[in-house]
């Protein structure tokens, strides 16, 4: 669904690139992830990718478009959701996504039932320049879905949101990706790129580190230990064994055989600190 | 459809926006004040003179002939300057008052009083000859004092019959306008075609600072779309607010399928600048300088229209000079219908062109 190949962009055309010879594949219907920290420039591709920036150098296929020769008709195949909330303020919730649905030349979803899949149907007839924060990031979100596109672009779909509609916000890309939806998400948040992304791809300076699905990662780089908490003489200790060293899981061993434990859990690396582990470099 | 639908959009965008209610409020502003504070025709006041005149009486008969009172009587008067009462007598007919006082100093301090030029009028009882004395406030151009100078280097009446044979030809019957009607096509110019600029302008920075425009940008439909259904929201507020003013001043007295030609037309090329600002610039604040740059050059003929004698040929090259007189011509009893059409015509095409570059401008910055 998308194919990147060599991809280059340098914002004052002077050597000076905010991505350098990015490459890679999202195939049809996988959740991709892209992280990095700010300024990585995970914008910069994701700009590319949906036609907000001109191609400069490299190839890119997008929805079987040559984005360097694009077509406004590629747009009736992609869904794009923005970090920034960007609504009309003076439109009321409905108002905003009628006027949308009717700039695609394919059938497009009844406003309403958006508004009621984002639980913004209550407060359909309010403007959007009303809505708090959290309300206008959906009202954008439920925006990207009108055209049901073939390929969702997700630039940070759920920050700033409360948890329950973040839940809400992963439910629904779990949703449309089993209806075989491509998804493209951007995002520093290793938590929810771990949650939904078949595969993720580190991107740091504008050069893509690695890519490799979360699980991979986590096996390739992440430490087999466990945290035990136990009871000893009337206060709780706690310690972390290996569970590959011998000497670990003798202690080990020993310690469940003498002592109440109270609590025990196997550590996986999460995706933070195998970015930093890669990277060197913190998710800010 | 997708035309459309973004003009219906715009319309309530612009219903919504402060910029539409301050144009047409703008325009209930100017009518009122065409309506009820222009008058048909303004009226200057009279000159005012002061006069002190040294000589036998006959002499001043003459004089007095020459002035030729309203209702041939003198009228006593005093001013009050500093604390000093002047008597004077008042002589006036169509065009000036003349005061005359008993002595030169007391022309003197009221000359000074008034900042106006005073003269002392010496008439030798004799011979006749006259001599003046003038009294100039010092600010006076060189140009005056040497018309001044030799203003009297020959009787008056020789001078008089110099003036009386001056052949005057008429060149070309300009078609005249009352004050009231001849005030309107630089109000119309202003608020119809220059306006809607400066309105494009902040409605697309609008646009800009909701990031609608990103959201825009990654949808199938042309960007020539949406510049257009911009510029028809604005062109449509022109013609609006040119209706709210001409209607009840004009009343049925003009063409109004041209002046919706002019309007319409005139009003697509200011969009199409505002359209073009709007492409360079984020916001209003770093648009400014340009802006009101603009505004100015664009103003300068409105200000050449008002005083007929600042009319250099640079100012002809200002497109808005031929909207002002393009107006004017739509106002006057058979005016040149052929020249409205012909700006209608330029400015249909240099707005054409505006657009074909917002076009291209717009495709590469709109979204990022």
């Amino acid at each position: 669904m998308i194919k990147v190949e060599g991809l280059y962009h340098s914002y004052n055309r002077d050597g000076d690139y905010a991505v350098k010879n990015a490459s890679f594949e999202v195939p049809k219907g996988e959740v991709f992830g892209f992280l990095g920290p700010s300024g990585a420039g995970k914008s910069t591709t994701q700009g590319i990718l949906t036609g907000l920036l001109r191609l400069q150098e490299g190839k890119v296929n997008v929805a079987g478009y040559d984005v360097k020769e694009l077509k406004r008709s590629m747009f009736n195949k992609i869904g794009m959701s923005f970090e920034q909330s960007n609504v009309y303020s003076a439109l009321t919730a409905r108002e905003n996504l009628r006027f949308y649905s009717k700039l695609f030349d394919v059938p497009t979803e009844d406003p309403d039932t958006l508004l009621k899949l984002v639980g913004l149907f209550d407060v359909a007839d309010k403007k959007a320049g009303e809505f708090s924060k959290g309300m206008k990031h959906r009202l954008t979100f439920a925006r990207s879905m009108m055209n049901n596109p073939e390929l969702w672009f997700l630039d940070e779909p759920t920050t700033g949101l409360d948890p329950a509609i973040a839940a809400t916000i992963k439910e629904i890309v779990r949703e449309k990706n089993k209806q075989g939806v491509t998804i493209f998400l951007t995002t520093h948040n290793m938590y929810i790129a771990d949650e939904l992304c078949n595969r993720v791809a580190f991107i740091v300076d504008g050069e893509i580190k690695l890519i490799d699905s979360p699980r991979n990662l986590k096996l390739q780089y992440g430490q087999n230990l466990v945290d035990v908490e136990y009871g000893d003489g009337g206060s709780l200790k706690k310690e972390t064994f290996s569970t590959v060293d011998e000497r670990d899981i003798k202690k080990l061993q020993e310690l469940i055989g003498r002592k109440h434990i109270a609590t025990m859990h196997t550590k996986e690396a999460t995706l933070e600190e195998i970015f930093i582990k890669v990277t060197g470099r913190e998710l800010v | 459809m997708k035309l459309l639908s973004s003009l219906i959009k715009e319309i309530k965008l612009a219903s919504h926006s402060f910029y539409f209610y301050v144009e047409i409020g703008f325009a209930v502003v100017l009518l009122i004040v065409v309506a009820y504070v222009v008058p048909d025709n303004f009226t200057s006041p009279k000159n005012e003179e002061f006069l002190y005149f040294d000589g036998p009486p006959a002499a001043f008969e003459v004089m007095l002939s020459d002035i030729d009172d309203t209702d041939g009587a003198a009228e006593a008067g005093t001013f009050k300057v500093k604390g000093e009462t002047i008597d004077t007598t008042l002589y006036e007919n169509d065009e000036s008052k003349y005061y005359f006082t008993a002595n030169a100093d007391d022309m003197m301090t009221l000359a000074d009083s008034k900042n106006k030029t005073g003269a002392a009028i010496h008439v030798d009882s004799t011979t006749f000859k006259t001599t003046f004395d003038y009294y100039l406030q010092g600010y006076e151009t060189q140009r005056l004092k040497n018309l001044i100078s030799i203003f009297h280097v020959n009787e008056n009446a020789v001078l008089e019959t110099a003036y009386d044979s001056q052949e005057i030809r008429v060149m070309q019957e300009v078609p005249r306008l009352s004050d009231k009607i001849n005030i309107l096509p630089s109000l119309l110019t202003f608020n119809a075609s220059l306006m809607g600029f400066f309105i494009l302008a902040a409605y697309v920075y609008l646009d800009k600072k909701e990031g609608v425009i990103k959201a825009y940008a990654v949808t199938p439909s042309p960007i020539w779309h949406y510049l257009t259904s911009k510029a028809l929201v604005v062109m449509l507020t022109a013609l609006v607010t040119t209706l709210i003013i001409v209607i009840p001043i004009v009343g049925a007295q003009i063409n109004y399928a041209l002046l919706i030609l002019l309007v319409l037309t005139t009003g697509f090329f200011g969009s199409g600048l505002g359209l073009i600002l709007g492409g360079f610039y984020d916001d209003m604040e770093k648009s400014f300088g340009v802006l009101f740059s603009l505004m100015i050059v664009l103003g300068l003929p409105i200000i050449a229209y008002n005083l007929p004698s600042w009319d250099p040929l640079w100012v002809k090259f200002i497109p808005s000079y031929h909207i002002v007189y393009a107006f004017r011509e739509l106002l006057v009893p058979n005016g040149d219908i052929p020249y409205v059409l012909w700006v209608s015509l330029a400015f249909t095409a240099a707005g054409m062109l505006l657009m074909w570059i917002c076009n291209a401008r717009y495709k590469r910055t709109l979204s990022v």
